[in-house]
């Protein structure tokens, strides 16, 4: 497994109220979510983010419009989570 | 993205500092917690608070604060939070867990004190925690040395009340606590300007043993054979303990709870299989400080109970409820409170029989002794532990370190050399 390289997609928000609204509407449409802090090379201060699945991004997409639920961005980033 | 700047600024932070932190505590985060595999769902709660550590619960005091309220920074699991929320304020523990805080307690503290108490001076003096400037008046008490005179260091800059820890257990130690006890009951009526009734305390009593029960209720799941949660993550959750809102914090461990049952009777695992049953025993790991529970963890093992103040000793004994007049509760919080068996006592063999009782009704494979550098009391007392594990053949690692990551490799060799010979 490649330790050097993980690819993290993340949804940024302006708040942590528009963060979890948007966690709870993607677990309830069988998505996947983590919460996660935001990592510094994305925000210039701290708060909580949502590490996606790229591959459900346009899903993602869909449910924030047809909710109206707000978002700042998706971007990805090269963070690796190393474990031990 | 969530920007928490102006708040630290009016409460008088230096912003630019605190941002030293903020910047390796994300992936610190994702190191620890989210590299793991086969979390409990219901973690995400407690993911949301560590991501929001500075955030959302600094901000919900500081509302409270500029609708009357009082804050109330404790450090240490004697301090009865009981009659801190009966008088109406909010208790919020202090302790500091990050190496990042220890410099500045340095600056007025000698380096031969332990860690702890030096990130706690460190944390208020550099103002870098927002939890540290919210605190109205902090609650100190006689623990340990080191404590006692630091308290006196952090009085220059912030209003504190130390309450008189005895040093023994006898009958008269319990009375002299209950006075001890009476004497904050004052001092929260004083700074609140609220009184506090009997009524108060009884429902506040309520609050907090219902949060014990939630905590209880979540460690008696590690005792099964298959490990429904890791102890990472749960020592991510006793940390929590201390500062979130006692009644939100209970429903969600209990919320938890429901899925680890759903998970135990399904026999799925967080840890992998064959990983060795560990019980930590020894000071307490104030959050951010998830270093040992991360080696131990990532070595082939399971961390199935803490015998800690981040552990079983924040929550083993309720106060008792049948009191109806305000003496009787003082007497019964009493009680409770000096069941805690932390090494500042003399003698403290309670604690020996608690970690033997806890190593059988956790199935530990071993025992694990960790204490923080500089630790007097710990340090002399694991001599007793070690005897006594030995006595009764329960495997035994004894560990001393500090919040720095310049021995974390040496400690990985020895507790994989550990659990290796658990095998």
């Amino acid at each position: 497994m490649d330790t050097e390289n993980q690819l993290h997609y993340y949804i940024l928000f302006k708040n942590h109220t528009d963060g979890t609204a948007m966690y709870h509407a993607l677990k309830t449409a069988g998505l996947k979510a983590q919460i996660a802090p935001t990592p510094r090379q994305l925000s210039v201060c701290c708060g909580v983010s949502l590490i996606i699945q790229p591959e459900e991004i346009p899903q993602i997409k869909k449910i924030a419009k047809e909710q109206h639920l707000d978002y700042v961005k998706i971007e990805s980033v090269n963070n690796p989570f190393k474990r031990g | 993205m969530a920007d928490y700047r102006e708040m630290w600024k009016e409460l008088g932070m230096d912003v630019e500092n605190h941002d030293n932190l903020c910047a390796v505590l994300p992936q610190a985060i994702g190191d620890v917690f989210l590299s793991q595999k086969n979390r409990p769902e219901k973690m995400d709660y407690f993911d949301f608070v560590i991501a929001e550590v500075h955030g959302v619960r600094p901000a919900e005091l500081k509302k409270f604060r500029e609708e009357g309220g009082k804050v109330f920074g404790t450090f240490c699991t004697y301090v009865p939070d009981e009659v801190i929320f009966a008088g109406g304020g909010i208790a919020t523990g202090l302790c500091a867990g990050s190496q990042f805080w220890v410099p500045g307690g340095e600056q007025v503290l000698p380096a031969n004190v332990c860690p702890l108490i030096k990130a706690s001076v460190g944390a208020r003096l550099t103002r870098t925690c927002p939890f540290f400037r919210l605190a109205d008046m902090y609650i100190g008490e006689t623990t340990c040395d080191g404590k006692k005179k630091a308290y006196e260091i952090l009085s220059e800059d912030v209003p504190m009340h130390i309450m008189d820890l005895p040093q023994m257990k006898r009958p008269e130690d319990i009375e002299k606590w209950a006075g001890e006890i009476k004497t904050l009951i004052s001092k929260v009526e004083e700074v609140t300007g609220n009184k506090i009734t009997a009524a108060a305390l009884k429902k506040n009593i309520h609050m907090i043993n219902e949060k014990r029960k939630a905590l209880m209720r979540l460690y008696k799941l590690r005792q099964n054979p298959v490990v429904p949660i890791s102890g990472t993550d749960v020592l991510l959750i006793s940390q929590i303990a201390y500062y979130d809102d006692p009644v939100r914090f209970t429903q969600k461990v209990n919320e938890l709870c429901d899925e680890l049952d759903e998970r135990v009777a399904k026999g799925i695992s967080a840890v992998p299989e064959g990983s060795k049953r560990i019980l930590i025993s020894g000071t307490p790991m104030a959050v951010p400080n998830w270093k040992m529970h991360n080696i131990i963890e990532t070595s082939g093992a399971a961390i199935v109970c803490e015998e800690t103040c981040t552990g079983t000793r924040y929550f083993e004994n309720l106060v008792d409820e049948s009191g109806e007049t305000l003496d009787e509760m003082i007497h019964a919080i009493a009680e409770r409170y000096m069941k805690i068996n932390c090494a500042c006592f003399t003698p403290n063999t309670a604690r020996i029989d608690d970690i033997k009782r806890l190593a059988k009704d956790y199935h530990a494979d071993g025992v694990i002794d960790i204490h923080l550098k500089f630790c007097t009391t710990y340090d002399v007392e694991e001599y007793f532990v070690e005897k006594e594990m030995k006595k009764d053949g329960i495997p035994f690692l004894e560990i001393e370190t500090d919040y720095t990551d310049s021995d974390s490799q040496q400690l990985k060799t020895r507790v994989e050399a550990f659990i290796e010979m658990l095998s």
